[in-house]
């Protein structure tokens, strides 16, 4: 689970990540938050990461200390 | 692991759930069963690179359940949903057709896509042989299609873990300048180098830019590749289309294909995947045939799918 503040920088910053779906993922989320990036977005983008996390957190090695310094 | 069409045949007839590649024509022979297949004549098998119109490369896939379907261009958004939640689909589409444009354009907006492990490739020809279709087949039926992507979603067992890798021996050449693109697609007149609007055409052309290396997307840190296929009449034509806001490089140099893709491969050297499959032009570029990769067995392909469209990959996909 992610708080809106956590996914806004991630959907503003350069963060690097090894799982090959969460980084297209974001990438994706990243193109459309730059072209409308409303509370309702970030909204809709803080669920989607939180939901892509709770399944797959536990294949997600060293990524989810990166997640976590957020 | 290659086989005979005998040996195919029999195999099916056990009922067992199988992906099979192999020449349009041999597919259309195969006995109706739990398989799905797509056409390519170019594999790498346990001995080598090789060209082959008399075998198959045939893989058994573990499961508790699956399913297998056929997807026009208008219902390829629907791949991941039909997907099951713990396993993974494995999507075979037609080259050049128009569920492959659709499919490379947009798989990355579908929904679910990235919360389902999605794995495929673009169904081929012999590069060198006329009259042949790149096709995908539904088994069951044994439909052959050439405008259709057929996919077996595969469900696992809750204790077993899926993951769906890529191995890129390819990477940026920091040292080159950042390309972006204002257009998407797969056919690019104009690009921004290093922020300055460029006919990409020329650019290539006044850089003597090699295009056997591909544009390498940087994806929050994992590379996606993009082959070009050619440069014609001032407009560079892609195997994948460019997306904007994506930063893109050449990538750096291969001195040796093979050499790499063992060295990427002895990394992952416990992964024991349940399939993968290799870029025809890693294959050609890289003078494949007879040279022994050291695992990661299956099609060499006209595309792969990681999710997404990738190029110039290996992409494979383990359960454990």
């Amino acid at each position: 689970m992610i708080t809106a503040q956590q996914a806004e920088k991630l959907l503003k910053g350069d963060y690097t990540f090894e799982s090959l779906s969460f980084s297209m993922m974001l990438m994706r989320m990243k193109i459309l938050y730059s072209e409308d990036s409303s509370p309702a977005n970030l909204q809709r983008y803080t669920q989607e990461i939180s939901t892509y996390l709770e399944k797959f957190k536990f294949n997600m090695g060293s990524d989810i200390s990166t997640l976590q310094k957020l | 692991m290659l086989m005979s069409p005998q040996e195919t045949a029999k195999l099916i007839e056990t009922g067992k759930v199988l992906h099979i590649a192999a020449t349009e024509a041999l597919l259309k022979k195969l006995p109706k069963g739990n398989w799905i297949g797509g056409s390519t004549e170019y594999f790498i098998a346990s001995t080598g690179g090789e060209v082959s119109n008399e075998k198959l490369s045939v893989v058994e896939l573990p499961c508790e359940d699956f399913s297998i379907k056929a997807y026009s261009a208008a219902e390829i958004e629907n791949v991941a949903i039909d997907a099951f939640d713990n396993g993974f689909s494995i999507v075979i589409v037609p080259f050049d057709s128009v569920v492959h444009k659709e499919y490379a354009r947009n798989a990355p907006g579908y929904k679910d896509i990235f919360m389902k492990n999605t794995i495929g490739w673009i169904a081929g020809m012999n590069l060198e042989a006329s009259g042949q279709t790149p096709i995908a087949v539904e088994g069951a039926a044994t439909s052959v299609f050439s405008d259709k992507a057929v996919a077996i979603h595969l469900k696992v067992p809750k204790d077993k873990n899926v993951n769906v890798g890529v191995i890129n021996i390819f990477s940026q050449d920091k040292s080159s300048p950042l390309i972006t693109f204002a257009e998407e697609g797969f056919s690019i007149n104009k690009c921004f180098v290093d922020g300055k609007e460029t006919v990409f055409a020329d650019y290539i052309a006044q850089n003597k830019i090699d295009t056997k290396l591909p544009l390498v997307g940087d994806y929050a840190g994992n590379g996606v590749n993009i082959s070009f296929r050619s440069v014609e009449n001032g407009v560079v034509n892609l195997y994948a289309p460019v997306f904007k806001n994506i930063k893109y490089r050449i990538a750096k140099d291969i001195a040796d294909y093979e050499k790499e893709f063992n060295s990427k491969i002895a990394l992952l050297k416990e992964k024991n995947a349940v399939f993968s499959c290799n870029c025809i032009l890693n294959f050609l570029h890289g003078n494949l045939k007879g040279k022994k990769i050291d695992a990661f067995f299956g099609p060499i392909t006209f595309g792969e799918i990681a999710y997404q469209l990738v190029n110039q990959t290996l992409t494979y996909v383990t359960v454990e």
